[in-house]
């Protein structure tokens, strides 16, 4: 096979499924860069492809807006999955998260901390939170293509589900 | 191991065989916890302040990735300094804090500084502003050859030697945080999580701890809906 290099090649490796223990599982994973006191950006997203592979509009299965300082509103797409709820959560599905987790990536070392609050399945949101532990204050990041925010959230429902998930 | 527990994914691993493991420990204090979402866990309990130990239903070949743990609140916690603050409002720029004895009061400007009480010789606090704020590194000098530095706050006692706290700001206004004494991990202060021990060969185990971010002492979390904390794992099957 021409250019076919194994070692190199990751489209030629035996990829294995990844099995869960539980139920079925959906997973929605996302980054954003924090822009100090402006908007966040989002880096990684989720949603319906057009033929060319770009995202059609409006399709996104996140988006994510700033709060107040070093506080963050993660909001997942009605199309995201079943369920009652913008986010496709439902009010009756708290049971079905099996787990929300937060990373933060930085440019220089920091002693932020990144928490979550107030998960609200019926709205499909949840809340990012970045505390300075030396202050006690809530903080916001500065701008940089190397401070990001990331989160993955997995349930046993839901799931994109008249969305082409890339 | 039951086969029956394992369900399909899109996911996928150049590690064989791989499953993934998410559950979310519900902390009740200094009691017993109990397990939000729980597929694949047998068990969670508290072995210690802010400790907890979960048993997984079966045993794994190897462990392949941790994610998390991450801490979740019902609401976002109302957050404190870990110790004393002094604000800098008259913006002196320059501010010198000296203890005539050991753990005494700082004075300066007629606000008091409380320090914490330290137990090296010779000790010195430099402080820089960062953006407005500023950031607190205390310098032990334990009369040998090479110092040992210790980021931000102490938590010792029997103190034997002088502190002098120099603050230096750019500027703007800026406040120096410090703590008082020891450290205790209240209610409302920073607190975050790691893994401890992992065994998924032999025992099935998986120790959490929750820290205090800032004296790393362990520290409970009240039991409240929406407090959680949220644990991924990634293992190869037998």
């Amino acid at each position: 096979m021409a250019g076919y290099n194994p070692s190199t090649d990751s489209k030629w490796k035996c990829w294995q499924p990844i099995e869960c223990v539980g139920t079925f599982e959906t997973s929605l994973a996302g980054i954003f860069l924090p822009q100090s006191t402006s908007a966040p950006l989002q880096v990684s997203v989720t949603g319906a492809k057009t033929p060319n592979g770009g995202l059609v509009a409006g399709s996104e299965l996140w988006s994510v807006a700033r709060l107040s300082a070093g506080k963050f509103t993660v909001t997942l797409a009605p199309q995201w999955g079943a369920g009652a709820g913008a986010g496709g959560l439902g009010a009756a599905t708290t049971s079905k998260i099996k787990s929300i987790r937060v990373g933060l990536q930085m440019n220089s070392r920091t002693n932020l901390k990144l928490t979550i609050s107030n998960v609200n399945t019926a709205a499909g949101t949840f809340e990012i939170d970045c505390v300075n532990p030396n202050t006690g204050i809530y903080t916001d990041i500065a701008a940089n293509s190397n401070n990001s925010i990331s989160f993955e959230i997995r349930t046993s429902q839901g799931g994109p589900s008249n969305v082409q998930n890339n | 191991m039951a086969s029956s527990r394992f369900f399909p994914s899109k996911l996928q691993s150049l590690v064989k065989y791989a499953k993934a493991i998410d559950f979310q420990i519900a902390p009740n204090g200094a009691s017993t916890p109990t397990l939000g979402s729980r597929e694949g866990v047998a068990s969670v309990s508290r072995t210690s302040a802010g400790l907890f130990q979960v048993t997984l239903q079966d045993q794994y070949r190897a462990l392949v990735a941790v994610n998390g743990p991450t801490l979740a609140f019902s609401s976002a916690p109302a957050q404190t300094a870990p110790g004393y603050t002094w604000t800098d409002a008259t913006d002196t720029d320059s501010l010198t804090f000296t203890a005539t004895a050991a753990g005494a009061a700082l004075v300066a400007g007629g606000a008091t500084l409380k320090v914490a009480v330290l137990t090296g010789v010779g000790e010195a606090v430099a402080v820089t502003s960062v953006g407005g704020v500023v950031t607190v590194n205390i310098t032990l000098n334990t009369g040998t050859s090479t110092p040992t530095t210790v980021q931000t706050l102490v938590n010792t006692t029997s103190p034997t030697g002088l502190l002098t706290v120099t603050a230096k700001s750019g500027t703007t206004a800026f406040t120096v945080f410090l703590a008082a004494t020891a450290l205790t991990g209240g209610a409302t202060d920073a607190l975050t999580a790691q893994y401890g021990a992992i065994d998924v060969v032999t025992n099935k185990t998986i120790n959490v701890q929750v820290l205090n971010a800032n004296t790393g002492a362990a520290a409970d979390i009240a039991q409240a809906s929406g407090n959680l904390i949220n644990c991924g794992l990634i293992v190869q099957a037998q």
